[in-house]
């Protein structure tokens, strides 16, 4: 079975995000990128069902700047065996959309017919969390969503969910597309010796328009502002006198 | 006037300590011929200059010529030591730190082969493990000797203008004396405790009538032997009464445990992946119990914990002693506000491992620290700014890339990885190693004030360093593990570096044959008999481990003799052959033709890395310099000025393991050392 695992570029979450000075939205020039987290965590996933025997092939695709084939390297240096990168946007700043991005994959999907797709359950950069679902509706797939754990058995899967007030375990049958929350996996390092080996696979380039996919945005940002910072503290001296505050505060 | 309760000055007596911050005895092993010369003096003035309020200088200073030193320590018994003391304290006192000194007789803790070869002397024939002499046990002559050499030690301290001086007793002849289990004598020196307190009585006495009440007197003692038949805590309260009622000290200067082996030396110092501040609540207790003044180090690495030993009065001096060697500007950056500039102590322990080896004590990761007169601390800002781009964002392509863009320089790096670190991230993903990667984040800390462009997950080709047009190009970029060493079976075994990056999961009963003796062999080990396997570690060495050194090799050996992993020393691996599902491996010896086999279902092999250094040859023929370096020029710390080809169009330089394989130290100094005068 191959699988197919999309992968998207955004902010390090260990960078602190600044709001460009006009407010269209975050400052992304000269910050550093990676790959969405919960996206390495599908790759690794993938790469556990092919170390299990039950993939074949995992392909990876990325759809946005160019730059985005290094986090395509990084996948493949995690395990991936190939890459696709569709290039979709000139300036980093440009983000495509959910409903773009779906219909690009359902392209990528229809060309290369795996068996199963994970995705992560949303992007840390906007956290629209709907292409997969977007996914799913497009192809008329099965999905599980926020999964924490995915057995395949036979012609199904198995997925544990991650819900409101505990877990749900539900069958899909396949192909279908699991979105994989933070307790799926934790992904690996990729190590300098596979870094170079990844260096070797292969990656083709594609262009949004060979998928004829119109990539224009249909949102528009109104306004980005950072959130507030935290005001200083005060020290108090007796329990009384905290009370006394937090009354006067109106929260107790 | 701060309010940080680290900054509030202390009253020691008449002595006014500008601040709660000290450096605790510690012998760094830079005496030449036994005395302190430059290189020692500008060592404690570069951290006088910054702030530090007391410094305890030397550690273990020898007062008697049968106390030769273990680590070149400085001579005390000597007269000459009194004009360079001197020098060294008019110095600090001239940037307002208090200088002590610290004395000892090493008793039983040397060795009889080394300097005049006069017998190791100790109050019972019980020989010490890590030092390995029988002592002889002492006579009455020869404890009245040693007396007066104390005393006259102490008097060149006070004639070369030192504050007062401290007297060392853990491990050493002092406590030798004290604990039960090393005085078996049988006259006034041993016996009850009064008796086994006698000498440093006799000799605190001595010190008083000679040097006067104006000159400081402390005692640096363990409070718990922590051993059996030792004494114990509560003995060591009654020790630290009866040191603050004789009225002859001024100060308690506490550690616990005991040093006569390597692993309980390490407890009572602890390294990486131990817990900090291990012993500050014991030390309160003493300073609570006698209410008189109370000194105490031990891996207290950060401001924060200091602050709290001394914001809830546990102790009234607080040593943070490594920290210093990291960042001897440690105090000035807390006087500033820069507490996160900081460069942290990792606890590696490179420092103190070293000077048991006879090396200097260097700090693993600041290059400046013990060679002030050649390395700065603060990086000059260069008269010309200069396009500089480095390749490898490891220990070395970080440390240039921070020295270079602290001069100014417009920097680029290219990593090929995720995230930067190198081998530094592939070391710290082990829990016991994680402190190791703060010598990464403290530099791309550094790095992103002075605007230091990344570029990470980019294997940089020739084509990406030329894009950026640059002056200088630093190739950093390591090396790959080598393991091709057998005469077959090269195939059929993997890395340490695959085991530690999980790459290869572990077998079930290993042979780890490790050549390098550094510590990806160790902790390869480590996590392989952490999943129940069974490992033998063989080397062709006489001991194994030799890099990874005394102190480090402690928390290995407690995870791995618990887990029935063996050793195998003077064997080397020679081939490796599947057998059925297993597989065979054959040992050589160097001593000879025999051999034998092993049957185990996997190899991994430790025998350091080759240079990844295929861009730096690509790149070579288009340099001014064609990649070399004038070593006298660097050296002398002179500005390189090679030059070979006309058409080149930038100097091409190459540091850290992408020359040869070498440690985390040699990189981060390559890189210093080669960038601070581009
Ligand atoms: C290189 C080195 C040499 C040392 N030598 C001595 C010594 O001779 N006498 C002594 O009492 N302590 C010695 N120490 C121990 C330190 O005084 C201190 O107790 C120890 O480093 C723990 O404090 P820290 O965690 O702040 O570094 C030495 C430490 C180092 C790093």
């Amino acid at each position: 079975m191959k699988v197919l695992v999309p992968v998207k570029r955004v902010i390090d979450y260990n960078v602190k995000a600044r709001v460009k000075a006009d407010g269209s939205g975050v400052d992304l020039a000269n910050v550093k990128m990676s790959m969405n987290p919960f996206d390495e965590i599908a790759v690794e996933e993938a790469i556990r069902l092919k170390e299990k025997g039950t993939a074949t092939e995992i392909v990876v695709v990325s759809i946005g700047v160019k730059q985005a084939q290094e986090t395509l390297r990084t996948a493949l240096a995690m395990g991936a065996d190939r890459a696709i990168l569709v290039v979709a946007a000139d300036d980093v700043h440009q983000d495509i959309e959910p409903l773009a991005v779906a219909k690009i994959l359902k392209a990528v999907v229809d060309q290369e017919q795996p068996g199963l797709v994970i995705a992560g359950k949303q992007a840390i950069d906007n956290d629209m969390n709907a292409t997969g679902q977007m996914l799913a509706a497009l192809l008329g797939w099965g999905q599980a969503t926020f999964a924490s754990k995915l057995e395949i058995e036979g012609e199904a899967a198995k997925v544990t969910r991650e819900v409101d007030g505990g877990l749900q375990t539900i069958e899909v049958k396949l192909p279908a597309i699991v979105t994989a929350d933070l307790r799926l996996n934790e992904p690996r390092y990729a190590s300098l010796p596979n870094i170079m080996k990844a260096k070797k696979k292969p990656l083709e380039e594609k262009t949004a328009a060979d998928y004829g996919v119109d990539v224009t945005p249909r949102l528009t940002v109104v306004s980005t502002r950072e959130p507030e910072g935290r005001k200083a503290g005060i020290k108090v001296g007796s329990v009384d006198e905290l009370v006394s505050k937090l009354k006067e505060a109106g929260v107790v | 006037m701060s309010n940080d309760p680290l900054l509030q000055p202390y009253q020691l007596k008449h002595l006014t300590l500008r601040n709660r911050i000290m450096i605790t005895s510690h012998e760094p092993a830079y005496p030449e011929d036994g005395m302190p010369k430059d290189r020692y003096r500008a060592y404690h003035v570069e951290r006088a200059k910054a702030g530090v309020a007391l410094t305890m200088t030397a550690g273990s200073a020898a007062v008697s010529k049968d106390s030769p030193p273990v680590f070149n320590n400085i001579l005390a018994y000597k007269d000459e030591v009194v004009g360079w003391m001197k020098k060294l304290t008019d110095e600090c006192h001239e940037h307002g730190t208090a200088v002590m000194i610290q004395l000892t007789h090493l008793g039983r803790r040397t060795r009889w082969d080394k300097a005049d070869w006069l017998p190791v002397v100790s109050p019972s024939h019980e020989r010490e493990a890590s030092h390995r002499s029988f002592p002889k046990k002492m006579e009455d002559w020869d404890i009245q000797r040693i007396i007066k050499d104390y005393v006259d030690a102490a008097e060149r301290m006070k004639a070369a203008g030192l504050d007062g001086l401290e007297l060392q007793a853990y491990g050493h002849l002092m406590d030798q004396f004290w604990s039960p289990l090393t005085n078996d004598l049988d006259n006034e020196y041993g016996g009850s405790i009064d008796n086994r307190l006698r000498f440093t009585f006799d000799i605190l006495r001595g010190i008083r009538e000679r040097c006067g009440e104006s000159f400081l007197l402390g005692v640096r003692y363990t409070g718990d032997e922590c051993l059996p038949g030792g004494f114990d805590a509560q003995d060591g309260i009654t020790i630290s009464q009866k040191l603050k009622d004789s009225g002859l000290v001024d100060f308690l200067n506490v550690v616990r445990g005991h040093i006569d082996t390597d692993a309980g030396l390490t407890d009572v110092i602890p390294v990486q992946g131990m817990r900090n501040a291990p012993h500050l609540e014991f030390a309160g207790q003493i300073k609570k119990a006698t209410d008189f003044p109370t000194f105490h180090a031990a891996k207290i690495p950060d401001v924060p914990t200091a602050r709290h030993a001394i914001a809830a009065g546990l102790v009234d001096m607080i040593g943070m002693t490594r920290a210093h060697m990291a960042d001897p500007h440690l105090v000035r950056k807390v006087i500033e506000g820069r507490e996160d500039d900081i460069r942290p102590c990792v606890g590696a322990n490179y420092c103190l491992d070293r000077i048991y080896q006879g090396g200097l004590a260097f700090c693993l990761h600041n290059a400046a620290t013990g060679r002030e007169e050649t390395m700065p601390h603060t990086i000059p800002v260069a008269s010309e700014k200069r396009r500089v781009t480095i390749v490898g964002a490891g220990p070395a392509g970080l440390e240039a890339a921070r020295v270079a863009a602290e001069r100014g320089h417009e920097v680029t790096v290219f990593e090929a990885a995720d995230e930067p670190g190198g081998q530094i991230r592939l070391t710290a993903l082990q829990e016991r190693r994680r402190e190791m990667i703060s010598i990464i984040s403290w530099r791309m800390a550094m790095c992103e004030k002075h605007g230091v462009k990344f570029n990470f997950n980019t294997f940089a080709d020739v084509d990406d360093v030329l894009a950026t047009n640059p002056d200088e190009v630093i190739i950093a970029t390591g090396g790959l593990p080598h393991t091709e060493v057998l005469s077959e079976g090269d195939d059929l075994v993997c890395s340490a570096w695959d085991i530690l990056s999980g790459d290869v999961k572990p077998g079930q009963n290993v042979l780890i044959f490790d050549d390098a003796g550094d510590h990806a062999a160790l902790q390869a080990a480590d996590i392989i008999s952490a999943t129940g396997a069974k490992v033998e570690i063989v080397t062709p060495d006489r001991s194994f481990s030799p890099e990874v050194m005394a102190m480090n090799l402690v928390p290995y050996m407690r995870n791995l003799q618990g887990r029935d992993t063996t050793f195998t020393v003077t064997w080397r691996l020679r081939s490796v052959k599947r057998d059925g599902n297993q597989l065979r491996a054959t040992l050589g010896s160097d001593y000879g033709d025999m051999t034998k086999d092993r049957v185990i279902d996997q190899v991994v092999v430790n025998h350091g890395t080759r240079p990844l250094d295929e861009l730096y040859f690509d790149l070579k023929p288009l340099s001014k310099n064609l990649g070399e370096v004038d070593y006298t020029a660097l050296i002398a710390g002179d500005k390189q000025q090679v030059q070979h080809n006309e058409d080149g169009q930038f100097r091409l330089f190459r540091i850290g393991d992408a020359v040869a394989a070498r440690n985390t130290h040699a990189a981060i100094y390559d890189a210093l050392r080669l960038v601070k005068d581009l």
